[in-house]
């Protein structure tokens, strides 16, 4: 008899049943964090093929290890953690946290040596309204590193703790908000950008 | 901390960024669009088009993998 997904992964002994490779355990977790790893691999801005493919990738890598799954992190972060070293695999420049990024200095120029705002954010009330902000937003969140968009999209759309996040993705968590800083700053900066119209 | 980095930062500093943000419409300005910039990505991002395809493939091809339960 088939067991129910939340039962399978409510045992105490989860680790032991994954490092036994125990069949109803095993298909609960497919069955439950499949969608949120395929969300994952989208929300960081691989195509849909490039999604499917790498999903397919973590989970036939965490089926095959198995039996050298600890327990130390939850199952989803090691799914996740699994997922975020696929993408490096194949993204450049995934996995190295930049010291520096060309959004800091953009950032930097708008400001005068005392603090003050040398050039302020644009009046555009057409930046903070939602329809025009989503007719661009595709396109700025594309200019964004992977980790940064995969960071943003553990927090903001998973609503992952913050350790977790930093766990998955092998970061501090100083790193993790500039990270997101980095990643809204280069939003903002492109959705100004692209903008037409607003008033001075 | 003007786009809500407050949470972890001294009490000290937290008032006074919010009494400059009181007084600054710059930095109000970029406050909120920060803040809707975070909204609609969040939108954005968790609305992705065309995944029950891709699932059942997945599911197919990954649950074959696994000998049924007994």
């Amino acid at each position: 008899m088939a067991v129910a997904p939340a039962e399978a992964l409510a045992r105490t002994d989860l680790a032991a049943a994954v490092r036994g490779r125990d069949p109803a355990v095993l298909r609960a977790i497919v069955e439950d964090y499949l969608p949120q790893i395929l969300r994952a691999a989208r929300g960081a801005g691989l195509s849909a093929q490039d999604a499917e493919d790498v999903t397919q990738e973590t989970f036939t890598t965490f089926l095959e290890i198995a039996p050298r799954f600890e327990g130390r992190s939850h199952v989803r972060t090691f799914l996740f953690g699994i997922l975020c070293r696929k993408i490096a695999e194949t993204r450049r420049g995934f996995a190295r946290q930049r010291q520096h990024d060309p959004i800091d200095d953009a950032m930097e120029s708008r400001f005068k040596t005392d603090g003050s705002w040398m050039r302020p954010p644009a009046a555009a009330d057409a930046l903070v309204r939602l329809d025009e902000i989503r007719r661009f937003l595709a396109e700025c969140l594309e200019t964004s590193p992977t980790a940064q968009r995969m960071a943003f999209f553990l927090q903001e759309v998973e609503g992952l703790p913050r350790q977790e996040i930093c766990k998955i993705l092998e970061v501090s968590a100083t790193n993790l908000d500039v990270m997101l800083h980095r990643l809204r700053n280069r939003t903002r900066e492109c959705l100004e950008a692209k903008s037409v119209g607003g008033s001075p | 901390m003007i786009a809500g980095g407050l949470a972890e930062a001294p009490a000290r500093q937290r008032l006074g960024v919010r009494l400059h943000a009181m007084l600054c419409r710059h930095c109000r300005r970029y406050a909120r669009q920060m803040r809707a910039i975070g909204t609609a990505a969040r939108e954005l991002l968790a609305r992705p088009s065309g995944e029950h395809e891709s699932l059942e493939r997945l599911r197919k091809a990954l649950l074959g993998r696994i000998e049924p339960p007994l």
